[in-house]
């Protein structure tokens, strides 16, 4: 546990600091008034980030897993098992538990991993099966992840 | 060869192309764009034979455009951009008088070439809010540039007369039939080099292979391929000039005036659909009185999707040019979380339409 102030303080002070100090300085020139103007934007998104990234990350992976079943399902105990020393024994037997409660055991940058992996098998299988926009179910799973992503990178973005 | 050494280089190439003494007395390092580097010079000559051609003397201010280290890899090399800029200022099109290219990389590292400097601003900004072009915006800005993208237009597949044979080769096939399918391959690969999945720039593309056939090319005309705010010059007294031909191609006319409207390039100006600047319907109809060809909303639509999926793959893989360390920054960095909202602006029209 590292003291405070906290990581989001840190970089909400590197904030006020461009905007503050920095900016009026360099308001004269465009290139450099630009990237300060990106800095202290960039900064905003992984002060986001870090607030709601594990909580989207699941409402992600649940919705994948709602579109692909088995092949989302499968991913979670691939990874534990390549974690484990001892082969699993209930390697066959399928899995009582739900699988988001699983997926939320895992560390975040499990999580990451397995939400990558999902989203390439939802794209190889929306490529090869010539999946539509009319198609409904998965045009809202990609519509609504790309608005929680938003939500993060530019939520000013008005939808 | 070091930047800093460019000057005096250029000075005696410049001096020795033509017999005269050559002195660079300003020599500035534009931003431009993030592919290349450009540098605004101001020369003076004096004769030193009587064979001396002052090839110029029509402009002492130029503008020197090289690639940079890595730049995007669909666009065109400077010899090509070169000899389609020289096609377009033929066109009479204001456009920066194209003045020499040198291919030999030995001089400063890279080809380059030499253009007329023109007055003016580009940035985004300036053009969408800047008070000082308030009236011109109003009034001329969207007449003068659908006046200038016609003329570009007016430039068709086997009737050009300064691209040469590699250069024509370049710009890409220009078969009507076959030109929406061939566009969305070129996407699917780019998309395959990154390593990274897309569901919903795949679920695009699949749209575009299903819809291709309602909207092939009536023409196939010479296409910018980045017309938008950003890469024209303007001041209070109006357009300067047109800038930027590196992604130039044949394709459809409706693909600039798409790429004009997209979403990303109206800076926070988003309900003028015109690059942040000018209606949708008093474009289209400035466009149709420069060259009597109707626009087509609906393939305006078309062409805004695959416009956004474009600019999509673009943002990624300047994240990756970025995260390659070839050519770091903070502005190609912040580029690749803007992908989303490409994605999500090609999916709503595609949804809305």
């Amino acid at each position: 546990m590292q003291d405070k102030p906290t990581s989001i303080d840190l970089l909400e002070a590197i904030q006020d600091f461009l905007m503050k100090e920095i900016m009026p300085t360099v308001k004269e020139k465009d290139l450099l008034s630009f990237k300060t103007l990106i800095s202290w934007n960039m900064l905003g998104v992984i002060i986001r980030e870090i607030k709601q990234e594990e909580p989207l990350l699941e409402k992600e992976f649940s919705s994948l897993l709602s579109l692909l079943g088995e092949k989302a399902d499968k991913l979670i105990p691939k990874l534990k098992q390549e974690s484990e020393i001892l082969p699993s024994e209930d390697k066959s037997k399928p899995n009582k538990k739900s699988n988001n409660t699983n997926f939320s055991e895992l560390n975040l940058n499990e999580k990451k991993e397995i939400v990558s992996q999902a989203n390439e098998i939802l794209a190889n299988q929306i490529r090869d099966q010539k999946i539509l926009p009319s198609n409904q179910q998965v045009l809202n799973h990609v519509m609504e992840t790309l608005k929680d992503k938003l939500a993060i990178s530019n939520p000013r973005y008005s939808i | 060869m070091e930047k800093n050494k460019w000057k005096d280089t250029i000075e005696s190439y410049l001096s020795d192309l033509w017999k005269s003494k050559i002195e660079i007395s300003n020599w500035k390092e534009l931003s431009g764009g993030a592919c290349q580097d450009n540098i605004a010079l101001d020369y003076s000559s004096t004769p030193t034979s009587d064979k001396a051609q002052n090839k110029s003397s029509s402009h002492s201010e130029l503008v020197l455009r090289t690639d940079k280290a890595a730049s995007l890899l669909s666009s065109l090399p400077k010899k090509a951009e070169f000899e389609v800029a020289l096609e377009i200022f033929h066109t009479g099109a204001k456009t920066p008088e194209p003045i020499l290219f040198e291919n030999d990389e030995k001089i400063i590292g890279n080809p380059f070439y030499l253009m007329q400097r023109i007055t003016g601003n580009a940035n985004a900004r300036f053009l969408v809010k800047d008070a000082s072009i308030n009236a011109y915006r109003k009034e001329g800005l969207a007449r003068d540039l659908a006046n200038n993208l016609a003329k570009i237009h007016s430039i068709l597949p086997k009737q050009t007369k300064y691209l040469s044979e590699a250069t024509l080769s370049l710009l890409g096939g220009i078969s009507e039939k076959t030109y929406i399918q061939e566009s969305v391959l070129a996407l699917r690969k780019t998309l395959a080099e990154v390593p990274e999945s897309h569901p919903a720039i795949e679920l695009a593309l699949n749209w575009l292979d299903d819809q291709a056939k309602n909207f092939t090319p009536d023409r196939m005309v010479l296409v910018h391929g980045d017309f938008r705010t950003g890469n024209f010059m303007v001041s209070p007294i109006g357009l300067e000039g047109i800038l930027d031909y590196e992604f130039a191609h044949w394709g459809d006319r409706h693909e600039d005036v798409a790429w004009l409207c997209m979403r990303d390039w109206r800076f926070g100006k988003v309900n003028k659909e015109v690059g942040g600047f000018a209606d949708r319907i008093d474009f289209f109809a400035e466009y149709e009185k420069a060259c009597e060809i109707k626009i087509d909303p609906r393939k305006v639509t078309f062409w805004e999707i695959v416009g956004n999926l474009r600019w999509a793959i673009g943002s990624i893989q300047q994240a990756y040019r970025h995260l390659s360390g070839k050519d770091k920054g903070i502005e190609l960095a912040a580029i690749g979380r803007r992908t989303s909202e490409m994605e999500y602006e090609a999916l709503r029209l595609i949804n809305a339409g």
